[in-house]
């Protein structure tokens, strides 16, 4: 008797949970759908910046010294290991319930982190301050006594540039201050629905290189359809109105926004498709224990009848 | 060389044009500036104002609210902060968003919203400069 009952009832919340996953996962596809979109909508500007960017980058770079070009001056310390400082920003979500997502965010910092300071231990001492975006990141920093500069909640499932702009000054003001070689951002790289990997660029100094092979990767699957770019060979002789350095002053910092937020929309789309894939796998599995409970339910109802048809019928023999 | 100039318009949110045409009118911090096929490579800022697309006898009118333009071999690309055709400004909602950018900064909120709202008033008043010329222009012509 208690057993059906008590199977009746895991029935029940087994039931529960796959509706709740189901909607769940379906709330997520519709946020990942619309971090998509954004992400790809903001695609052509950024790409043509990024075009002319290391075009006049080439251009002018004899010429020209910019601060967010050039990593500040390491002052060499008198004795033992020079100290280099390089910032850390993490991008991760404010809740939980999407799958590995988080985890593997903290696994491979802490392995890159390992391979990265190893490396160059010999020559200087490495020393990391961290900028989190998100609980989870902040919580991990923090149980790991990690220094944490500054946190900032998560962006929410709409990010808009104006939302960015603390974020982005904090960033702007410890590079001109000096504070720091190298300015980092990890986050979990948005590659398709299911799967996404753990990323390290680096956002400051802006260096040729790191332009060509971020936006390369960014815009990897539009090369093929939409944008596809036009290479023009740059002159020599290039105007800039009203100078090379007011240009300067208000193209890079606006270059760092857009890649910035950019970087945040592709992490943002991450979240969504890794939350909505584990909801997706929670409600399979809870549609899996419903069908198997169903069948021992039936079972153990089945022997009962059995067991009472049997009574009833020797009961009937006796009389 | 090619007697065109071929312009692209890109604003953030998306690519709004592409076309060939014989000179380009833009706003530039220096002050408004002529483009021609031909013209060297330059690469300048752009302030808030009317751009205007000439072709042949047509002219088209965009109203940019600043960004950067480049030329490069008759390649004219402009990278706009925001940008509407004239003809597609909806003057009862541009004077609504004015007004509300307006009450916005009447309120006295945080520096952030009123730089917000200021920036929003700008552009309101912008549009509706640019509309209302063109619709002179189109009823005088």
């Amino acid at each position: 008797m208690s057993s059906t009952k008590i199977i009746k009832r895991r029935i029940k919340s087994a039931t529960n949970i796959s509706q709740i996953t189901k909607a769940m996962e379906m709330v997520a596809a519709s946020k990942m759908r619309f971090a998509q979109e954004s992400a790809l909508a903001s695609r052509p500007y950024t790409e043509k910046m990024r075009q002319i960017l290391t075009g006049i980058i080439e251009i002018v770079k004899d010429d020209i010294d910019h601060f967010l070009l050039k990593s500040p001056e390491i002052i060499p310390a008198t004795e033992g290991k020079t100290q280099e400082k390089y910032l850390v920003i993490i991008l991760s979500s404010d809740k939980g319930l999407c799958g590995g997502l988080n985890s593997n965010l903290y696994r491979g910092l802490e392995m890159w982190q390992n391979n990265f300071t190893e490396k160059k231990h010999d020559t200087n001492n490495i020393k990391m301050d961290f900028i989190t975006v998100g609980k989870k990141a902040k919580e991990h920093v923090l149980k790991t006594r990690r220094f944490l500069l500054a946190e900032f909640p998560n962006f929410g499932d709409k990010p808009r540039y104006s939302d960015i702009v603390p974020l982005y000054n904090t960033i702007f003001e410890s590079f001109k201050t000096t504070q720091y070689q190298k300015i980092l951002i990890v986050f979990m790289e948005f590659i398709s629905t299911i799967s996404q990997r753990l990323t390290v660029r680096q956002l400051l100094p802006i260096q040729r290189d790191e332009i060509d092979s971020a936006f390369s990767e960014i815009m990897m699957e539009e090369y093929e359809s939409k944008y596809k770019p036009v290479e023009f060979d740059f002159q020599k002789d290039y105007i800039f109105e009203p100078s090379a350095k007011s240009i300067f002053d208000k193209l890079l910092p606006k270059y760092l926004g857009l890649y910035l937020y950019h970087i945040i929309l592709e992490s943002t789309a991450s979240e969504h498709s890794a939350r909505m894939v584990a909801m997706k796998s929670a409600h399979d599995n809870a549609t899996e224990i419903v069908k198997d409970l169903s069948l021992e339910y039936n079972q153990l109802r089945q022997q009962k009848i059995t067991s009472e048809l049997l009574d009833a019928a020797s009961a009937r023999m006796v009389m | 060389m090619s007697n065109k100039l071929n312009l692209d318009i890109i604003s953030q949110e998306a690519q709004l044009l592409s076309q060939e045409l014989d000179m380009v009118l833009a706003p530039t911090a220096m002050g408004q500036i002529g483009i021609l096929p031909g013209h060297i490579s330059l690469f300048t800022h752009l302030k808030a104002g009317e751009l205007i697309l000439v072709s042949g006898i047509k002219h088209e009118v965009f109203a940019v609210t600043g960004g950067f333009l480049d030329v490069n071999q008759d390649q004219v690309t402009v990278l706009a902060d925001s940008a509407i055709r004239a003809e597609d400004i909806d003057i009862v909602k541009v004077q609504e968003a004015k007004k509300r950018a307006q009450e916005t900064m009447e309120k006295k909120l945080s520096e952030n919203d009123f730089k917000l709202a200021q920036v929003d008033l700008r552009k309101a008043i912008l549009e509706l400069k640019v509309a209302k010329r063109r619709r002179r222009h189109s009823i005088s012509l």
